[in-house]
């Protein structure tokens, strides 16, 4: 019953001479404990809307041993003048006890005229007994251990931004040619594995055929575009990591039209073995490559 | 190497005969060597150039060495077919006559008949031509002319375009061969064909060819027998079929065009008829070169100047050939691979 009053503030009028009001704003005056804060407001009305001198405002800072003024604020609504005060009480009682906020003098700036801020009373509690014993009841109790940080969304993000970081890197590394070793050499190395199948056909014309056919497609890959017996000197140009193999080559060709363009030449001498020595030395000088 | 003797015999004399133009023509070794592929090859052949590059001398040269009559025409905006046919006269008596033109005359002796700057003469010209070319006969004077031995070439003239008639592609496909003749390159002829007076009278130039080192009377025969003696193999009338194929649709082939896309830039590939005619100069050129079995080289010597001029452009295009059909067939051949 009555703590539903508690919210209803005290208002204590105080009728001056004149047009001149001082109105102060209380909240409750008692329950307080030990660290509370606690609020005043103070309204001055006056017909000239006249302010307050700054050097009769209390003083923020300690009013007493256990009284704290932690805010002093003024702000002005039409004529009226609004004086906020913000007390912290440090009081440790160890019985219920009354407790008195020290009234002051406020001077009308201008005027001079005094007006009196009345003093006010408050009871304030202990928060627990003094006897009790940690055994008994409710006494200083361990910290809570702290709730875990969400963690998952910055560890998600932190994979996902490493994983793109890779994947950025080996397509940056892709394009500045900076892995050309994985590719070196692979169109002989299929070759080789064609040629290797083959063997089992022995130096049949079909087999011989099917040699030269992959042969020269790992040669035309590695050129770039199909390759001639007049294109080989360019070849070698372009690819000097070659030219140490010029005979073997110009021989394949040599022996490959002789398949490919003759009329029923006879079985020509480059056989299946001798085109895998040579996939094989080609393979070689494209690792050599520099 | 195992030809027969009239082929060998032949080979020997069409390196002379060669060798005869290339004295009288200075650094035009390549087209040279396609007029003489044109001549093996019984093919009519459209030399395209800028002018005082030779041409002309070239040609005489050539019916000097083939032997049998040559005959020239110029073209003009009004020359009419019939000019080709007769022409009229008044004899000294004062009658009117009338007498075989510059195509009738010679009669079957006629082994060259060459039309100067053939895009100035009319449609009407070129289709009495054609049929001159495809058929080697003309009907006139209610009698059918033939001409076994003819060889057509003409001159297109290509820094002018004003009051010409571009050929139509019928025509353009009936010349086996269209010859892009470059001034030389090599200072050492220029300054032979600028200094040595030997250059300067072609009349005495030509004359100072060796003359009948072939006769016009044997070449259809020794044509015959190359054609039949000249090894084809499988994979390189693979190749070929290839080519022809590139030509019509070079997209799929993988060939695409720097600033254009070839998948809608070309409105006809190269004719059936062009791509025999391809065949035949590269056997020829394998004969010349000394092989009795044609090899890709021989197919990508002939190659653009055998079917550049046969493939057709969209009218979009068709402003930029000179750009884009040397840069596409220069693909086709680098692109496609033979064994």
């Amino acid at each position: 019953m009555v703590w539903s009053l508690l919210p209803v503030a005290a208002l204590v009028s105080v009728p001056l001479h004149g047009a001149t009001s001082l109105s102060f704003d209380t909240p409750r005056a008692f329950g307080y404990v030990i660290g509370d804060l606690i609020r005043h407001e103070v309204r001055v009305e006056t017909d000239a809307g006249q302010g307050i001198e700054a050097a009769s405002l209390p003083r923020e800072g300690w009013i007493n041993r256990w009284l704290l003024l932690r805010r002093v604020e003024v702000r002005r609504e039409g004529r009226r003048r609004i004086l906020t005060l913000e007390y912290q009480t440090f009081y440790a009682p160890l019985e219920v006890k009354n407790l008195t906020i020290p009234g002051f003098e406020l001077q009308l700036a201008g005027s001079g005229e005094r007006l009196a801020v009345p003093d006010w009373t408050f009871t304030t509690a202990p928060i627990r007994a003094l006897s009790v014993l940690r055994a008994e009841g409710p006494s200083m109790r361990p910290d809570a251990a702290p709730a875990p940080l969400p963690t998952l969304g910055p560890a998600a993000a932190s994979v996902g931004s490493g994983l793109a970081a890779t994947g950025a890197l080996a397509w940056w590394a892709y394009l500045s040619a900076w892995l050309p070793f994985v590719s070196r050499g692979r169109h002989f190395a299929e070759a080789r594995r064609v040629l290797r199948d083959l063997r089992g056909l022995g130096d049949s014309r079909e087999a011989l055929r099917r040699g030269f056919s992959c042969l020269h497609q790992a040669f035309n890959r590695t050129s770039g575009e199909p390759l001639f017996i007049e294109g080989l000197d360019e070849f070698f140009r372009s690819h000097p990591a070659y030219d140490l193999l010029r005979d073997e080559i110009q021989d394949f060709f040599l022996a490959s039209y002789e398949v490919f363009f003759g009329e029923g030449a006879p079985a020509p001498s480059f056989d299946l073995a001798r085109m895998e020595a040579l996939a094989r030395s080609c393979q070689l000088a494209e690792r050599r490559r520099p | 190497m195992n030809l027969d003797t009239p082929l060998a015999d032949g080979l020997e004399r069409a390196k002379r005969f060669e060798q005869g133009l290339q004295q009288v023509v200075l650094g035009q070794e390549r087209p040279i060597r396609l007029l003489t592929l044109a001549v093996f090859a019984r093919g009519h052949a459209l030399l395209e150039g800028g002018v005082g590059v030779g041409k002309t001398t070239l040609l005489r040269a050539v019916a000097r060495g083939i032997g049998g009559d040559y005959e020239r025409i110029e073209g003009t905006i009004d020359l009419m077919p019939n000019d080709l046919v007769y022409y009229t006269y008044l004899d000294e008596q004062g009658r009117p006559g009338v007498a075989p033109g510059p195509l009738l005359k010679h009669g079957e002796q006629l082994s060259i008949f060459f039309f100067n700057e053939i895009n100035r003469a009319r449609p009407q010209v070129h289709s009495l031509l054609l049929r001159v070319m495809a058929e080697r006969c003309v009907s006139a004077f209610n009698r059918e002319y033939r001409f076994p031995y003819l060889q057509v070439f003409a001159d297109r003239n290509r820094v002018e375009k004003e009051e010409t008639f571009e050929l139509p592609a019928a025509a353009r496909d009936r010349f086996m061969l269209e010859i892009a003749i470059e001034p030389p390159a090599d200072p050492a002829h220029i300054d032979r064909i600028l200094f040595d007076p030997r250059f300067y009278d072609p009349d005495r130039l030509v004359a100072s060819a060796p003359a009948d080192t072939l006769s016009f009377r044997e070449l259809n025969g020794i044509a015959e027998a190359l054609q039949g003696g000249i090894h084809v193999s499988a994979r390189l009338r693979a190749y070929v079929q290839d080519l022809w194929r590139a030509t019509r649709r070079p997209e799929d082939f993988g060939i695409a065009l720097h600033e254009a896309d070839s998948g809608d830039m070309i409105e006809a590939g190269s004719s059936p008829r062009g791509m025999s005619y391809l065949v035949r100069l590269a056997r020829v050129q394998a004969w010349l070169s000394g092989r009795d079995r044609v090899e890709p080289e021989d197919v990508q010597y002939v190659f653009a100047p055998a079917v550049g001029h046969r493939i057709f452009l969209k009218p979009v295009y068709e402003y930029r050939r000179t750009e884009l059909i040397p840069e596409l067939v220069g693909k086709l051949i680098r692109r496609i691979a033979a064994p």
